[in-house]
This record gives C-alpha cells, sequence and structure tokens, in this order.
C-alpha cells in the first residue's frame, strides 16, 4: 500500500516513509525506553542484587555470591517461617485466582444474561477498579472492626473483637477484600468475550433445551476459554508476588505466620526503624529470584496443560 | 438525565484524588521578600510538627533584622526564614533528590546518615560542631559540648561532621494523671522507704479525699514527680489488676495500625533494666556482659552469668536479663487477661484521640488510664486536643489536660531507686543540604538552633526533648504542659541510650543493628516472630521465657558476623 502511494507521488515518497518511520519510531519510543528500563533494567539489576550485599558504612554494594542465599538457607532450614509464607501465598492464589475466576465467571454470565439487577451487580463489582485502592481498605477495615462488631452487638448482645483485630479472622478477611477487588478486570474481560459469542449459538443450546447451567458449561465458557486460560496463567506468578493488600491493612505490623512471599519481600525493602532500605535488597532480591526459579517451569505446566484443556 | 448521572458518578469518583490534599499551606509558596535574604528551612511533617520551628525563625528574623547578608545588594538587610513542612521531607525519601531541593536546613527524620554523607548530600558542618563556640549567641560551649559522646563519636566521619541529632523518640507509657486521680490509682506512702518496695500496697481513694501522701514511686524519693506510681513489676501488675477489677477503667490502650509501638515501648523498659552500660554492648559489641540469663525459674526468679562478648559472639547479648525482664512485664499485660488492653482506634492519631477524651465524658466514652506510644504524642495530638476544646471548652485544652510518662518501673525491688536509663529511637537528625548557596546564613541559624534557649523553647512548645545538655528557662517551664514537665523530669535524671556506635561490624551492618532488627526476631521451635506484643495478643507465643530463649536461637543461628 505504502509502495504504490510512493509510486503515486514521485519525489514525495522517499519523504512520506521517513515521515511515517518517525511517526512508528516516537509511537514506540517511549513504551520500548520505559520497557527496557523498568523490565529489563530493573530485573536485570536484580537478578544482580541477589549476589550483593550492602555495606552500609561505605554506602555500597558488595559482591558476596553466597551471602544471601546462606541466609535464605539458614531461615528454611531453621524455622518455618518461608514455608508458612509460601503456604499463606498459595491459599491467597486459590481463592483470588481460582475461585476468584470461578466468581467472575458465573457474575459475568449472570450479566451476559441480563438477569435481574445485572447493573447493580455490574457497578458494585466493578467499582474497586476505579476508586483509590486506600479508600477502599479503609472502609473495608471500619466495615470489619467497628460496623460488623457493633452490628452483632446490637443484634445479638454480644460484644465481638473486631475482625481485622482478630488473629482468627483476619486473613479471612484480607483474602475475602482480595477476591472482590478481583472482579472487576476479570468480570470486565469475560462479559466482553461473552458479548462476542454468536447469538445464534446461544440461540441454538436454547433450542435443544439447554438450562443456563448448561449454557453456561458447555457454550460460554468454551468460548471465553482463552480468556480465563490467560488470566490462570498470569496468575501463577502472582502467586510469588501478591501480597494481597496486607500492606495497605496492617502496613508492616503483620505476623511472619500471617505473612505472604508477596509482602515479606516488600516489607524487607519497605519497613521503617531497620535502618537503609537498601540494606535488604541483596537478601529480598535472592528470595525473588528462588521464586522466580519456582514460577517460570510452573507457568509453563499450567499453559501446557490449559491448553490441553481448550483444545478438548 | 442518564448521561448527567453518569458524568456526576464520574466527577464524585474523581474526588478520590483529592484525598490526599491537606489544608496545610503549599510547599515554597510563601513569597520571597525581596528586601530580605530568603533562607529556607524544611521539616517533616509528623509528630513534632512545624510550630516550635516558625517560633524560632521569628525570633532568629528579630535578631537580624539589621544584619546584612548579601554585601552585594544593598536592598538586602535582615532574613526572612520560610519554614516548609511536608512528608517528602523524609530522609529515606530525599536520599537521591536532596541536592536539588531548595530547602537550605533540614530537621528531619528517618535519616540514614551514612548514606547520605557518602552521596555528598549534607554540607561540611565541622566549624559550628566543634570548632566555633556559641559566644555570638552569649554562650561558652560548642554544639558538640552539648552532645552525647556516642551519639557524637558515630556523626563523626574522618573527623568531620555533617549533621547534629534533632530530637529524641523515646516509647513508653502514657499515662492520665487525671483518671490516676479520680479513681484513686496512685499509692499510698507506706511509712518508710523501704515498705513503699513491697509488692502490695493500697491505692488512695477516689480524688484522694483522704489526702494520703504518696508513695515513693521507682526512683524511691518522696516529693516527686513519680508519687504514687508503681516502683516494681509486681506492683505495676497490681496496679493493672486493681484497675480491671476494681473501677471501670481500661488499663491500656493501643492503635490497632501501629502494634509496635508497645513493643518498641519494651525496649526502653529492657535499656532501664539493663542500665546503660550494659545496654550499650548492644552497639559496641564489645565487652564484659554481666547479667545473661543462665536460667529461668518456674516463678520468674533468673539465675544470671557474666561473660565476654566481642563483634564475633555478640549474639550472646541476646541472653541479656533486661529483656527477660521487658517481656515478662509485657506478658504480665498481654497475656494476663484480655481485660487489660483494648485497641481504641486503627490510627495512631485516632488512639491518641480517644485515649485523651475517655475523662473528658466518662459516660460516653471508654476511659483509659494507659496508652502505649512515643514521646511525642502529646505534640502530635495538638489536632486532637483543639477538637476536644471545642466540644468541651479549656478543660479539655492541652495546657490544662494532665499527662504524664510513666515512669519505669523497676523489674525487682532491690533496683528501686538505682537510676533511670531510656533508650531514644528516633533516628532523626538536622543538617545542611550541600548544595545550599547560603551556608554561612544556613551555619549560623543551625547554631542559633541549637542555643540552650532554643532547645529549651523547644521542649516546652512540643512537649519533647533534644538530645543535649540543656536546661529549660524558667519562662518556658511556665509555658510547659504536665505531660512536657513529666517527660522533662524523667528525662533530667536520665541516661540516654542512642543506638550507635563506630564498632566495624556495627558500621558495615547498620541496618541489621538498627532497633526493630536487632532486638525482637525470635524462633520458637522453628517458629518465627519479631513483635512480642503481636505474639502474645495472637497467641502465637504463649510465655515470655519462650520467647526469650527463642531470641538466642534465631540471633545465634543468624549472626551476621558469621
Amino acid at each position: 500500500m505504502k509502495k504504490s502511494f510512493a509510486a503515486a507521488t514521485p519525489g514525495k515518497g522517499k519523504l512520506r516513509v521517513n515521515r511515517d518511520l518517525l511517526f512508528y519510531i516516537l509511537l514506540l519510543a517511549f513504551p520500548l525506553a520505559q520497557f527496557c528500563i523498568f523490565y529489563i533494567g530493573v530485573n536485570f539489576n536484580s537478578f544482580l542484587l541477589a549476589f550483593q550485599t550492602y555495606n552500609t558504612q561505605t554506602s555500597s554494594f558488595v559482591w558476596d555470591a553466597g551471602a544471601n542465599f546462606s541466609q535464605l538457607w539458614r531461615e528454611l532450614t531453621s524455622s518455618s517461617m518461608l514455608l508458612d509464607m509460601l503456604k499463606n501465598s498459595l491459599i491467597a492464589w486459590v481463592f483470588s485466582s481460582l475461585l476468584g475466576t470461578v466468581g467472575a465467571v458465573f457474575f459475568s454470565y449472570y450479566i451476559f444474561k441480563k438477569f435481574p439487577c445485572k447493573n447493580v451487580f455490574r457497578v458494585i463489582l466493578f467499582l474497586p477498579s476505579v476508586l483509590p485502592g486506600i479508600l477502599l481498605v479503609m472502609l473495608f477495615q471500619t466495615f470489619g472492626d467497628e460496623a460488623i462488631p457493633a452490628y452483632i452487638e446490637v443484634l445479638f448482645g454480644t460484644e465481638i473483637e473486631g475482625l481485622f483485630l482478630n488473629a482468627d479472622t483476619r486473613l479471612i478477611m484480607v483474602i475475602v477484600y482480595s477476591v472482590w477487588i478481583g472482579f472487576g478486570t476479570q468480570v470486565l474481560i469475560y462479559t466482553g468475550s461473552m458479548e462476542q459469542i454468536s447469538p445464534s449459538v446461544t440461540e441454538a443450546a436454547k433450542l435443544d433445551g439447554a438450562k443456563p447451567l448448561r449454557e453456561l458449561w458447555s457454550v460460554v465458557i468454551p468460548e471465553v476459554m482463552p480468556a480465563i486460560n490467560t488470566f490462570l496463567v498470569t496468575g501463577i506468578a502472582q502467586i510469588f508476588i501478591n501480597q494481597v493488600n496486607l500492606w495497605s491493612f496492617f502496613g508492616e505490623t503483620v505476623p511472619y505466620q500471617e505473612m505472604t512471599l508477596g509482602y515479606y519481600m516488600f516489607y524487607l525493602v519497605n519497613r521503617e526503624n531497620a535502618g537503609t532500605k537498601l540494606y535488604y535488597y541483596g537478601y529480598a532480591s535472592a528470595l525473588g529470584l528462588i521464586c522466580t526459579f519456582i514460577a517460570i517451569p510452573l507457568t509453563y505446566v499450567v499453559r501446557h496443560f490449559l491448553g490441553k484443556l481448550e483444545d478438548k | 438525565m442518564k448521561k448527567f448521572l453518569c458524568v456526576s458518578l464520574a466527577l464524585l469518583l474523581s474526588l478520590g484524588l483529592f484525598a490526599g490534599c491537606t489544608g496545610h499551606r503549599a510547599e515554597d509558596s510563601e513569597q520571597e521578600d525581596p528586601t530580605k535574604t530568603t533562607l529556607r528551612v524544611a521539616t517533616y511533617e509528623g509528630g513534632v510538627g512545624a510550630e516550635w520551628l516558625e517560633n524560632a525563625a521569628a525570633r532568629f528574623e528579630e535578631r537580624y533584622a539589621d544584619a546584612k547578608f548579601e554585601p552585594d545588594d544593598p536592598n538586602k538587610t535582615g532574613v526572612n526564614v520560610i519554614v516548609t513542612e511536608s512528608k517528602r521531607y523524609n530522609g529515606e525519601t530525599m536520599l537521591d533528590s536532596l541536592k536539588s531541593e531548595t530547602a537550605d536546613v533540614f530537621f528531619t527524620e528517618t535519616v540514614n546518615y551514612y548514606d547520605h554523607v557518602n552521596r555528598g548530600n549534607f554540607a561540611d558542618i565541622t566549624d559550628i560542631v566543634k570548632d566555633e563556640t556559641l559566644e555570638e549567641f552569649g554562650e561558652e560551649g560548642t554544639i558538640l559540648s552539648k552532645m552525647d559522646t556516642a551519639f557524637a563519636d558515630y556523626l563523626s566521619v574522618d573527623s568531620k561532621f555533617y549533621g547534629v541529632p534533632f530530637y529524641e523518640g523515646i516509647y513508653g507509657i502514657m499515662y492520665n494523671k487525671q483518671v490516676f486521680l479520680n479513681y484513686g490509682l496512685y499509692y499510698v506512702h507506706s511509712g518508710t522507704l523501704e515498705g513503699d518496695k513491697a509488692d502490695t500496697l493500697t491505692f488512695i481513694t477516689p480524688n484522694n479525699t483522704l489526702g494520703e501522701t504518696l508513695s515513693a514511686g521507682p526512683n524511691g524519693e518522696l516529693g516527686d514527680y513519680d508519687d504514687g506510681l508503681p516502683a516494681t513489676y509486681a506492683q505495676f501488675e497490681e496496679l493493672v489488676r486493681h484497675i480491671r477489677e476494681d473501677t471501670s477503667v481500661i488499663p491500656f490502650s493501643y492503635g490497632g495500625a501501629v502494634r509496635e509501638y508497645p513493643s518498641r515501648a519494651m525496649m526502653t523498659y529492657w535499656a532501664d533494666a539493663e542500665g546503660y552500660d550494659q545496654m550499650r554492648l548492644n552497639f559496641t559489641l564489645t565487652g564484659k556482659a554481666t547479667d545473661l540469663v543462665e536460667s529461668i525459674g518456674g516463678d520468674g526468679t533468673v539465675q544470671t552469668y557474666s561473660d565476654n562478648v566481642s563483634p564475633a559472639d555478640a549474639y550472646k547479648l541476646r541472653k541479656q536479663a533486661g529483656q527477660y525482664y521487658a517481656l515478662s512485664f509485657l506478658s504480665d499485660i498481654v497475656l494476663g487477661n484480655p481485660g487489660n488492653y483494648k485497641t481504641n482506634g486503627n490510627t495512631h492519631l485516632d488512639a491518641q484521640s480517644n485515649f485523651i477524651k475517655g475523662i473528658l465524658d466518662p459516660n460516653a466514652f471508654d476511659v483509659y488510664a494507659m496508652h502505649f506510644d512515643g514521646s511525642w504524642w502529646e505534640n502530635e495530638a495538638s489536632d486532637a486536643f483543639a477538637s476536644l476544646e471545642q466540644l468541651y471548652g479549656d478543660a479539655a485544652s492541652r495546657s490544662k489536660m494532665q499527662f504524664g510518662f510513666m515512669p519505669i518501673p523497676k523489674p525487682t525491688a532491690d533496683t528501686v531507686g538505682k537510676g533511670v536509663t531510656l533508650l531514644s529511637q528516633a533516628n532523626s537528625l538536622a543538617f545542611i543540604r550541600s548544595t545550599t548557596d547560603k551556608l554561612d546564613l544556613a551555619k549560623l541559624f543551625l547554631q542559633f538552633m541549637h542555643t540552650d534557649a532554643e532547645l529549651s523553647a523547644f521542649t516546652a512548645t512540643t512537649s519533647m526533648t533534644r538530645p543535649f545538655t540543656y536546661e529549660i528557662g524558667k519562662g518556658d517551664q511556665a509555658k510547659m504542659s504536665e505531660y512536657a514537665k513529666s517527660l522533662y523530669a524523667i528525662r533530667s535524671e536520665a541516661k540516654v541510650i542512642h543506638p550507635y556506635s563506630k564498632t566495624e561490624l556495627f558500621m558495615n551492618n547498620q541496618s541489621f543493628f538498627a532497633m526493630d532488627s536487632w532486638s525482637w526476631e525470635t524462633n520458637v521451635d522453628g517458629k518465627r516472630a519479631n513483635n512480642p506484643f503481636i505474639a502474645f495478643l495472637d497467641g502465637s507465643i504463649t510465655s515470655a521465657a519462650d520467647y526469650f530463649n527463642g531470641l538466642y536461637t534465631y540471633y545465634s543461628t543468624n549472626w551476621i558476623a558469621r
């Protein structure tokens, strides 16, 4: 197309091509630069940091290939801390990614089928995506710590501890919150995918006597499976970096046994009163590197498995 | 209509963008006075506030109203000090941006001194710290002569100074003096000073209607600031029981989002139980530890032994008896009875407000006797006092309400009256930006801020202390709140530890030895924790002895010198 245009306007073709090229370069330059600096650069630097320690007197990183990994090994062999965090990360993943996806598919189908109050659901589920995260956290925390105990007291005359203050209910509340705020994007994508399903297909299913659940299982889910797969595969990487909003809820006061790995790495380089944060970059990077080594093959395995499922 | 609703909703939701905006004036917005030399001074927007700095700036301007700081510019006479307050003036935040800031002088916190010095962020102020006396202001000594020697040693880089300490941040237990009096929570003098150390004493009648003499308190002397307050841990435990069982008052409050405060307060108790020299070992890492725990009896009594420690094995200090005592003190409160404490708000500000207002209307609010916080809390709660004053009148003003910094009780009766040791965990400094073009004026201002008069004014305005040797002037004493007087009284008879040293291992690993790291990390049968208050609260660790033994397990396994 471009060639024929150049041929039709002799003498100006070269200039036109160059201007197109310039536009193309300008269009991509910023995102590419951002990608190079904030993805490749940052991750490469993290990789190097895993083999360095920070000297606080000279304020410099020094090469020490094994120090951070030795510390990790000591931590792993002397306590259950990291395993507890891994367990919490997996629990968070099961609920936010797996059960969250199931819930999102159901809600999306509900909206897709235009069942009663569909718009109310759409707003409630998408609201977390447009409101500031910290505002939602404050609302949810006040709801859990003050409103619910007040209701319980009024209704049953029983005084209970705030749900975020109580160690037995804290993690449940955090996960409920994470699942809720995770719905927004998924519902938006799934309903969009469902809208693409040809009405003749759903009509045919209806004529064959398919009830809504059968239609969902046999018609809708296979059609939106690529979108679901994308969320599930990217969810694998989330296992190790998801801090399930713990920092927003509790700052740095989360006990080790309630931390996720994602929160722990964030906590290491963000807590106050622990001296310079640079000191912990090496250890956090080493932990991150190990998590990456687990996440990469796991992602491929899950993608392979889901691909096969999709082919069926 | 639908479109209108959509647009309205979108506008409403966009208001969230302004959630972080406050009523404070915009940074650097104050206009420069073209007839005066401008000096910009910045401070962190936190518990210390900026009122003290604005007052000091006004005095500095007045003092040098006729001085010429820019001889080349005949149109400028005097100085205009512009004070700005912001969250971004935080040492950690400004690490890579300080050189391009507009302010010349900073009073701020979370400053990792060597990170800044190595980046060349701070101006060399050796001359005004250790060479020049403050004779310009009528004083003979230097700033260095007023400074804690250990702190000064840490700040000295090849005999040069680039910063000076800012404020002391001492965590502890705050108490409401009005509650203590109204509900009869003070101890009555037994008749003898020795008798005042008994585990059980009687309490005064509410409002002390009988006019009884109060007991001697932890310093073992009658007639001073700590009278009637528990002298020993046993007395403290009995006090908490008395409050819980015999009154409608809740013994303790704390903020839900700042559950590190009670554990940090216990570091103060640990320091006091150890005493200055033994606690300093935690930073020098070298010397003879004289009270390492050999065994803990079923009744909590400890057998101790002595041992030399060096940087190679200073993890042995995690057997310090003082740390066990502090843990046992905390466990007695938390594990003793859930009725001993209550979260009275999520943020530290909410908790402070609720702690203050209980006594103003006991029928409407919970009344708390004590509260875990830092020494800056009263100043930080200025807005809460102002709001309550609008509702309850002058009685709710900061100057009328009566709070105190709880004098630290002693672990055992035989240590009553053996002096006070406090631990500052502030990590705050004052310094001059290295790229300032008004270095001489900035240095003059920094000198001015370290005169006795200004140090005294700082305490009178903020109810806080600075890590220098100074007396409070008579005029300032009259301005001090009850809380400020109480804090200053304790501070006056205490030795304050600043958590720094020049030991090589410490210097190279300052983050490992920062107080939140080199303190409460424990490993109890493979279960890790780093905050005893939360561990006891959640029930993940159920005894002080378990937590204590786990400290040695953790630090001996993960010792930094390995």
